[in-house]
């Protein structure tokens, strides 16, 4: 047994050297399967922007296949918990390219998680889609040689800029303050932040940060309403931004907010008639008025998940899940343009797709050789959205639009 | 001085569920030399739970009474499925690692089953702060405090006038020798673990109007809970109060006047010094190390 | 021996298995393992790593720690801020990582001086919190909640370490030595004096000391020795990942590595692997079941738990020793004392004949208002037998206690060999040649009875920490010469037969046996026995008296608190008498047994004398 054990390995070893020496075979040039992998968070606080991620991915992948599928065959999904962290996500990213095989990859929320899987994918040369995470650093490494990972989602750089405007717009004493949470997410904004107040010529008068699962931010909002801040620039997500407006609710401060897209319906849920008013950046809102595409993709969801989805405030990631909507027809788009299942071919395909989806006319969605332009959904496509009567509406149709 | 005032409010309503669950613990270990390590799922279950009750139609105040009873029952249940089997021995520990591994059965459960997102625990005392000046305050914040006297002066009024207080503390005095006197020692462990819970549900069902009810609210007031109640020597009622309280508020001016997001760093670096200064708690008997 | 070798084989199993995992797809002509699966098994061992590093800090030292995640985090980001910031190369970078927080494990073990076990758990959460938010919002030097991205690739003697299929995994087996280089640390320090002082300190923290044992310092070491294997762990996961930021070591992950480590078995050699890769297994193989995968893990744990309360390794050791127990041959208790030849070697050490061995003056303890000795003075001459006797109460075991350096005496001085010892710790006057007994045993009861007398050696190695773990022939020697003499003192108490039994499972005269035993290997030239007679029968306690005669006859001091007149008679070359606090009478027994003072603090005013024949029975 051992003896032939060894001859095998012996003999294993000799070709693999020989293999190597002709020609390094590229991990990628293998035919992959027809199935999506997605890391995401299935358990744990966040669990419920990884639960609207996947009756968006299923609704999707549902209707692509009802239709025959991508060049012949269904697409699968494959989903695995990465608990928010980094480490887990990375051997998620493996099973899917090396064990499952799958063509392709699918981002979750976490921007660090995104982070952590540059090299891995550059190595299995895996492409990635992201429809959540927005941390510019997803998208544009510091090598500036981002060949594989992709994004229809917001980029925080981009937001920042855009958030600074509509602030600068609304305040009357120009006394601008930034509230951000100790994440990733949160602090990976305060650069991008401080560089388009820079631009647009204003002077940021606090900076404030909270943590995770803190759940009083008086001192804060003390500080704030102190230095006389009347507009707030928001990076948060939905649980703590209830309790900060709690704490604002007590001391009696009421200043503008405009957020990035971390306030949800569900912020609404929590905190009642205090969201009302507050404005939040996204790319899709589906309480408006919505195209017939959106409006079938809406009715094929409350279709599928009839238990989650009832109506469209249900939606509760509603910019997500347009991003991720989009991202998944993209990339079958992508995929027929690759003609084959095959990763390489599927990544350089992506800067051929032209596409209308709910979001955007992507013309084209991915430019080759510039790494900025790895993100599809562009500033000019984000809309202002507020909460009006517990509902995120398109800002037009609150009370809370600007008349130009 | 309005922003002085607005932080010994906030602290006091916060340090005042530190205070409570710490008692929480004080029961618990009184009785066993052991606690409900994920404590913090009990005071969760108490808000989550009344949530879910008002949710098919339980008004307000039966549904927090429903939900702080079967909290506390499974708290009970927990003492007898989960921590006697594994408190046999002095200086076991199994009991920590099972009452993790149940905690995270509730947590993932009511993710599961509850959702992710937080959820509004709609209170009358919720809708406007009382507003004093620059500073304010929820009436429901108030009633922390408040009831949080009820429950200290009940407790002690509970230990020293009742038998069953009494045979608890007995027990808590020395296992054996209650034992030989007849007391049911294992039945009053179980009463302890559920009188906790009682007190651990209530602190939720208070506080969950202020910060949303979820599936992981409880997990930092729990930690904390256990923190000051051992910070206080764990054996001794009002110290554990005093500590609290007094943690809460000093929470609050660490956030006012030295660092929002080091908080915890700093809050946490006191306490090991403290302990240090301490090493019994800051209200603990010295023991005396017998030989 | 059947463990030590099964022993031995499991290692090289394991070896052997890692060693060919990364070719089985091609013996078995499949695509396996993919990268997938070796980072997976890498992930594993180097979870292994902290996880006996924890083993040693939980299973042996008997302290918990719930930070043991951030210390893997200190190696981790020790190791990528110097490679990231200085340019040091992998090799610099790793030892960095163990010596780090091996420094700061140090520091933490620190409060073990002041505070009781469940306070030190505490401590470590504490700090566990401390570093997470420190980490977390040092943005500009840990890169804040985005951690470390784009650590440089390992090298190693120009070699760059990769751990995949398609780049190639040297990294692989980089990993595999140090987890096994990890084994043999825990392997090594557990059949030493190391290790059992470790775990006597963990069973007994009074009868560590009295043999001698530095706990604080033992504790430190475990603490150390504990983190710097996290930090190992830490460093190479740095450079698995390339990229490292706070998430990875949370209080969570805290709490998996401990549910690793007791899951296992805790104190077990095995356990620490095992009880990683079931949980780590499980974790991955839970996914399918999505949002309730969590729950399922919680479910298995607890399961697990309650089907083997002692771990996997834990409980299947229990299964074998009852298979085994079965067919086993009644064990023979041999008479005792037994003054075998070598016995006489052993206790050489005396003081000078003649000489007052121990001197107290106006010796003093008050606890709070109470006196419990007053003012005491008394001499003990070398090799005679002193008796301390009283009434309860009367400050006996208090004086013991002074002598023996648990007690620090408020007022008045000791002498012992010649030498002022007042405030000296026990562990101190242990290695001056002072043993001592304790009223209510105080055996290490889950270790075997060997172990017991074998930590009573301690003192005696020379053997510093390094050579023990390179098992270097000074080690070696004296390994093999302590072992020989603890079966010798075995054979003098009649315990032989029971060498590999666990001690708390002794029967009450046994364990009294075993306890002085494990004192006289200390070699000591004071003893004190602290009511060894309380619960033998008759027999047993003359048995006793030949052993303290034998032991006087040999030149050794011993003092003895004791109730049981009879054998005070027959024992004794001289009595102190106690009461209150105050010495009483003072002289031969015959003397003091007459003495009206002493019948009087039996019985009160007016006794008859002719009871005084029998106090205190």
């Amino acid at each position: 047994m051992a003896g032939r054990l060894w001859t095998v390995l012996a003999r294993r070893t000799a070709m693999a050297a020989a293999v190597a020496g002709a020609v390094a075979l590229p991990a990628a040039a293998q035919r992959a399967e027809p199935c999506i992998g997605i890391s995401m968070e299935v358990t744990g606080p966040l669990a419920n922007q990884g639960l609207m991620l996947r009756i968006t991915l299923e609704t999707a992948l549902e209707k692509i296949n009802a239709a025959g599928g991508v060049l012949g065959r269904p697409l699968r999904l494959v989903i695995y918990d990465d608990v928010g962290e980094p480490a887990r996500a990375v051997d998620n990213a493996r099973r899917i390219g090396e064990r499952d095989n799958c063509v392709v990859m699918f981002g979750g929320a976490r921007t660090p998680n995104a982070i952590a899987l540059r090299e891995p994918l550059a190595e299995m040369g895996l492409p990635w889609i992201g429809a959540i995470s927005a941390g510019t650093a997803v998208i544009e490494h510091p090598n500036g040689k981002n060949e594989w990972m992709f994004r229809v989602s917001m980029k925080d750089r981009w937001v920042t800029g855009y958030l600074i405007d509509q602030a600068k717009a609304r305040s009357a004493s120009g006394k601008i303050g930034f509230v951000y949470e100790g994440t990733a997410w949160g602090q990976g904004a305060l650069p991008d932040i401080e560089a388009a107040a820079r631009r647009a010529g204003v002077t940021l008068a606090g900076r404030e940060t909270f943590n995770i699962g803190d759940q009083d931010m008086s001192a804060q909002m003390i500080r704030l309403r102190d230095a006389g801040v009347d507009t707030i620039v928001l990076w948060a997500v939905d649980r703590e931004s209830a309790n900060m407006l709690r704490s604002m609710d007590r001391i009696g401060y009421r200043p503008k907010i405009v957020s990035a897209w971390g306030l949800t319906t569900a912020f609404a849920r929590a905190v009642g008639p205090l969201a009302e008013g507050i404005m939040v950046a996204g790319t899709f809102n589906w309480n408006g008025p919505l195209s017939p595409e959106a409006q079938a993709a809406f009715d094929a969801m409350k279709a599928k998940f009839p238990d989650r989805i009832r109506t469209t405030a249900d939606m509760e990631q509603p910019s997500a899940m347009a991003n991720a909507w989009d991202a998944v027809h993209m990339l079958a788009e992508a995929l027929k343009i690759a003609g084959a299942y095959d990763r390489t071919r599927l990544r350089d395909a992506f800067y051929r797709v032209n596409y209308t989806g709910l979001i955007a006319d992507y013309r084209p969605a991915f430019i080759k050789g510039n790494q900025e332009r790895h993100d599809a959904i562009l500033a000019e496509h984000y809309k202002l959205q507020a909460f009006h009567n517990g509902m995120l509406m398109p800002i037009e149709a609150t009370p809370y639009g600007m008349r130009n | 001085m309005e922003a002085i005032l607005q932080y010994l409010l906030t602290g006091l309503s916060v340090g005042s569920v530190y205070a409570m669950v710490g008692l929480g613990f004080y029961v618990m270990w009184s009785a066993a030399k052991a606690v409900n390590f994920n404590f913090g799922d009990i005071v969760m279950l108490g808000a989550v739970l009344t949530v879910v009750l008002m949710d098919v139609g339980v008004p307000l105040l039966p549904a927090c009474l429903g939900a702080v009873a079967a909290a506390a029952l499974l708290a009970a249940a927990i003492e007898r499925g989960f921590v006697r089997p594994f408190n046999r021995e002095a200086n076991a520990i199994g009991w920590m690692l099972t009452t993790i591994a149940v905690g995270t059965m509730i947590e993932s459960a009511t993710t599961a089953l509850f959702g992710s997102n937080p959820r509004r625990l709609e209170t009358p005392l919720v809708e406007a702060p009382l507003r004093i000046g620059g500073s304010g305050i929820y009436p429901q914040e108030l009633l922390l405090p408040v009831a949080l006297l009820v429950v200290a002066v009940g407790l002690e009024f509970f230990y020293r006038r009742t038998i069953t207080g009494r045979a608890m503390r007995a027990v808590a005095y020395n296992r054996t020798a209650a034992g030989l006197v007849g007391i049911d020692a294992d039945r009053m462990t179980l009463l302890s673990f559920g009188l906790a819970g009682l007190l651990g549900a209530l602190s939720g069902v208070l506080i969950g109007p202020v910060i949303q009810a979820s599936a992981t609210m409880g997990a930092i007031i729990g930690l904390k809970g256990f923190l000051v109640a051992i910070i206080a020597g764990i054996a001794n009622a009002r110290g554990v109060v005093i500590a609290g309280v007094l943690y809460g508020v000093s929470e609050k001016f660490i956030e006012a006047y030295l660092s929002t997001a080091a908080r915890d760093a700093i809050g946490f670096s006191l306490m090991v010094l403290l302990l240090l200064l301490f090493p019994q708690g800051l209200f603990g008997k010295a023991e005396f190390k017998k030989v | 021996m059947i463990a030590r070798t099964g022993g031995w084989i499991a290692a090289a199993l394991l070896a052997l298995a890692i060693g060919i995992f990364p070719y089985l797809g091609d013996l078995l002509d499949t695509r396996f393992p993919t990268s997938y699966e070796l980072r997976l098994v890498m992930r594993a061992m180097i979870l292994g790593i902290v996880v006996i590093g924890l083993n040693i800090l939980v299973g042996f030292a008997g302290l918990v720690s719930l930070g043991q995640a951030a210390l893997m985090g200190l190696g981790a980001h020790a190791a990528a801020l110097l490679a990231l910031r200085a340019d040091w190369p992998f090799a610099a970078c790793l030892a960095a990582s163990v010596l780090v927080p091996a420094l700061m494990g140090a520091v933490l073990a620190f409060p073990t001086v002041r505070v009781r076990a469940l306070y030190l758990t505490v401590i470590t959460i504490a700090f566990g919190f401390v570093f997470v938010n420190v980490l977390r919002e040092w943005v500009s030097f840990t890169g804040g909640a985005s951690g470390l991205a784009s650590i440089p690739r390992p090298t190693l003697f120009g070699e760059r370490l990769m751990a995949t299929r398609a780049a190639g995994f040297n990294y692989y087996y980089l990993i595999a030595v140090c987890l096994m280089l990890a084994l043999w640390v825990q392997w090594a320090l557990a059949r030493s004096r190391y290790g059992r002082a470790m775990r006597a300190t963990a069973e007994s923290e009074n009868a560590a000391r009295a043999l001698g044992i530095n706990v604080t310092a033992t504790r430190t070491l475990a603490f150390a020795i504990s983190a710097g294997l996290a930090g190992l762990g830490g460093g190479l996961f740095a450079n698995l990942a390339l990229f490292v930021n706070y998430e990875t070591f949370t209080f969570s992950a805290s709490i998996e590595l401990l549910l690793m480590t007791i899951l296992g078995g805790s104190g077990t050699l095995a356990g620490p692997v095992v009880g990683t890769a079931v949980l780590f297994a499980a974790s991955q193989a839970l996914q399918g079941l999505q949002e309730w995968q969590t729950f399922a893990y919680g479910a298995l744990l607890a399961l697990v738990l309650f089907l083997m309360p002692e771990g996997i390794v834990g409980g299947l050791a229990r299964l074998r020793a009852k298979l085994a127990g079965r067919g086993a041959q009644e064990r023979q208790t041999g008479a005792w004392p037994h003054f075998v030849p070598g016995f006489d070697a052993l206790t050489q050490d005396r003081d000078e004949p003649g000489q007052a061995t121990l001197i107290t003056r106006d010796l003093t303890l008050r606890f709070g208002g109470l006196t419990a000795v007053n003012m005491v003075d008394m001499e003990v001459r070398s090799g005679t037998v002193h008796a301390l006797i009283g009434p309860n109460g009367a400050g006996k075991s208090s004086l013991l206690n002074v002598v023996s350096g648990f007690y620090r005496a408020s007022a008045g001085t000791v002498t012992l060999f010649g030498q002022a010892v007042k405030d000296q710790p026990p562990h101190v006057l242990a290695r001056l040649g002072v043993a001592r007994s304790f009223q209510n045993t105080e055996l290490f009861g889950r270790m075997t009875v060997l172990e017991n007398v074998l930590v009573g050696c301690h003192i005696r190695y020379q053997a510093t920490l390094a050579e023990t773990l390179l098992r270097l022939p000074r080690f070696l020697r004296e390994e093999r010469e302590r072992l020989a003499e603890a079966r010798l003192l075995l054979e003098v108490v009649g315990l032989t037969d029971f060498a590999g039994e666990q001690a708390r499972n002794l029967p009450f005269g046994h364990q009294r046996r075993l306890e002085i035993a494990r004192a006289l290997a200390l070699r000591p030239k004071l003893l004190l026995l602290d009511e060894p007679a309380a619960g033998l029968t008759h027999g047993e306690i003359e048995d006793l008296v030949a052993l303290i005669r034998g032991l006087a006859a040999r030149g050794m001091t011993v003092i003895l608190v004791e109730h049981h007149v009879e054998m005070i008679m027959a024992v004794s070359d001289r009595v102190t008498v106690l009461d209150h606090g105050e010495v009483i009478a003072d002289g031969p027994p015959e003397q003091v047994q007459d003495d009206r003072a002493v019948i009087e603090a039996y019985f009160g005013h007016g006794a008859p004398a002719a009871q005084a024949t029998v106090p205190a029975q």
